[in-house]
């Protein structure tokens, strides 16, 4: 079965659990609604109703050659899983630290460790770097912006 | 006439009207280019300073940072990926594969030439054409915007790439998105599982810099090392009156659907960038070009993006109607002075309003020499490593996701659209269609809906007028010339 199947079988599916599961549970329609076209969940219903005919089109479509859908990435998945899951950590874990520790000393930390992640062995500019840029954003957007950036507990 | 003008240059000759028009420019720039500032917190931030300006100073500060921050936005569009205007998204699609190729500078080139023009072209428009557009913007009504969105949308069928079934599903899961947030017209929950973070929706810039900057960098990231090969990105050199040029008739049609589009109360630079790109397309002799970097498509987009700008001051000036956030931060700017605008304001304030209009003449030269000085020294961020550049972007992206509402949920949709973003780069799935059905997607369903309360549940208020006609036909047009050109590379299996 070629990825595009698959992905019009999930897609297919995915509308279906919009329109059986996700409209009903997620939308409230009031009971005094005149005419079905002003509904809320009338265009939902609409969005999902093509999805599922969309998935169903990409499961019968053929292989296309221009597409090259099927085609394999460069770098193997073996190699890139992992890497893939360092970026999802960071991030998230940035994410995460937002609340306790703000968002400048995060980010300082998050610049230099992806960095060094992606081969970068510059020390020096890279200490610099990972240092003044998030001091620079929020000196920017703290004093000329006037937003406040979370600083968690280094606020004083 | 000749006194007004007299009186008009008297009132706007000072060398404070002269820099403040100068520094309204230089400031919206780099708002516009910083990702996460938009312009109206840049017009919005700048109110309180006018409080104490003349009137007409005030006003044209605020004016300049609006002119600016359109262009500006599409700065780190092409240098980054990352739009900093929900308009400039149109920019991405050919502007950042222009950087790719090593031709950033004259992508910048064009779109600061595409800017300027079409910017003067509104500016004219509106100085010229003021009660003309204001009446015929009347006439839109929920039907005609309705006709005119359901027109626009056309355009995600150029952009889906070879395979127009992936395009249709990334528009409708846009679409989908779009959605979440409380009902308009109801006021009830959809989609909205007791977060009250989503009550008002999903914003803009969190899903733009997620959908478009963050996979870039995802995909960067997850290669190993020695698959990842810097591509020696080269400045190039820029773009002249050659390519000016080829360009002009994309950058003219995109300038006259900026004014026509920007003239109608509530549209906003991004459908008319669309509408404009989609046109270059359209009438381009390599429609396939589109999308993967082509010159004109840059040219389209910003031309239909800053035609707006002029234009968007037509209602609020004429009629005395904000067409968007920003025009009412302006008409809040005219009250705190006193002044209301509309037509009484062309009766009894006619030299302030010439005053007005000629710093906005001069707010275009200015974003001329402001654009070209900078363009050197900016397209060099693209001679940058990507392994320096891509930790600072992805920082940049979250400081300005988080300055829009000072919110750390929108952290969290940038990084999940990123993730979005990133799956569908790796299953080939358009991620322009998603974005341009999620900013027309709330116009659309709006209106719709509105047409349907007005017409009582009827769906022949859908064709009322000559204007839902036009754009129905157009529509029908171009879904036929789409299906056309499409037929051979969606073979179904028989």
């Amino acid at each position: 079965m070629t990825r595009n199947r698959i992905t019009g079988i999930f897609i297919f599916v995915f509308g279906l659990l919009i329109y059986f599961v996700l409209i009903p549970y997620g939308i409230k329609v009031p009971k005094n609604i005149a005419y079905v076209t002003t509904s809320p969940a009338f265009w939902p219903s609409i969005i999902s109703v093509v999805i599922i005919i969309m998935g169903a089109l990409l499961i019968i479509q053929k292989k296309n050659n221009i597409t090259d859908s099927d085609a394999e990435i460069p770098t193997p998945w073996k190699t890139r899983a992992p890497r893939l899951l360092i970026i999802a950590l960071m991030l998230f874990g940035f994410y995460s630290l937002i609340e306790t520790l703000g968002m400048v000393v995060p980010s300082i930390v998050l610049i230099f460790s992806l960095m060094i992640f992606s081969g970068h062995r510059r020390w020096r500019l890279m200490a610099s770097l990972s240092f003044f840029i998030p001091i620079i954003l929020y000196m920017f957007f703290v004093y000329i912006a006037n937003i406040p950036i979370p600083l968690g507990i280094f606020e004083f | 006439m000749i006194e007004n003008l007299t009186e008009a240059f008297s009132i706007f000759l000072t060398l404070e009207n002269v820099f403040i028009v100068f520094l309204g420019v230089l400031v919206g720039t780099i708002v516009g280019a910083i990702p996460g500032m938009t312009t109206p917190m840049g017009v919005a931030l700048a109110l309180p300073f006018t409080f104490t300006m003349q009137p007409v100073t005030g006003i044209l500060l605020l004016v300049g940072i609006y002119k600016g921050g359109l262009y500006g936005g599409s700065i780190t569009a092409i240098l980054i990926n990352a739009p900093g205007t929900p308009a400039a998204s149109c920019t991405v699609l050919d502007g950042y594969p222009l950087t790719q190729k090593g031709e950033a500078r004259k992508a910048l080139d064009i779109a600061l030439y595409a800017s300027v023009f079409a910017d003067f072209m509104s500016n004219l428009a509106l100085i010229l054409l003021a009660g003309l557009l204001a009446s015929f913007a009347l006439k839109f009504g929920p039907p005609e915007f309705f006709t005119l969105i359901i027109f626009s949308l056309t355009i995600i069928a150029g952009v889906s790439g070879d395979n127009l079934v992936k395009g249709v599903i990334a528009a409708t899961l846009g679409l989908m998105l779009a959605t979440i947030g409380l009902d308009t017209i109801y006021g009830t929950n959809r989609f909205i599982f007791d977060n009250w973070n989503l009550m008002s929706g999903l914003n803009f810039i969190p899903v733009l810099i997620g959908l478009f900057a963050l996979p870039e960098i995802i995909h960067y990231f997850s290669k190993s090392a020695t698959a990842r090969v810097h591509k020696a990105v080269m400045t190039g050199a820029g773009a002249g009156m050659k390519e000016f040029k080829q360009c002009f008739k994309s950058i003219f049609r995109g300038s006259i659907i900026g004014v026509v589009l920007g003239a109608i109360p509530g549209i906003g630079g991004a459908p008319a960038a669309f509408l404009s790109y989609s046109e270059a397309r359209r009438n381009s002799k390599n429609p396939e070009n589109f999308g993967k970097g082509e010159l004109e498509g840059v040219a389209a987009a910003e031309a239909g993006n800053n035609g707006v700008a002029g234009a968007t001051m037509i209602p609020l000036l004429s009629l005395g109607v904000p067409g968007d956030v920003v025009t009412a931060v302006i008409l809040g700017a005219f009250m705190v002075h006193g002044l209301r605008p509309g037509p009484l304001m062309f009766v009894e304030n006619l030299p302030l309003i010439y005053a007005l209009f000629i710093g906005i003449m001069l707010s275009s030269v200015y974003l001329f020499i402001i654009g070209k000085c900078s363009i050197k020294a900016i397209s060099r961020i693209s001679e940058v490593p990507n392994s320096l550049l891509y930790p600072i972007v992805v920082v940049l992206c979250l400081y300005g996701t988080f300055a829009i509402n000072n919110s750390t949920f929108d952290i969290l949709v940038m990084l999940l659209m990123g993730i979005l973003g990133y799956l569908m780069m790796v299953f080939k799935f358009p991620a322009a269609p998603f974005l341009i059905a999620f900013i027309l997607g709330p116009l659309l369903e709006d209106n719709f809906r509105q047409a349907m309360i007005l017409s009582e549940g009827g769906l022949g208020i859908l064709i009322r007028s000559p204007i839902c006609w036009f754009f129905w036909a157009l529509t029908a047009v171009s879904i036929f010339l789409l299906i056309k050109s499409k037929q051979k590379n969606i073979p179904l299996a028989g």
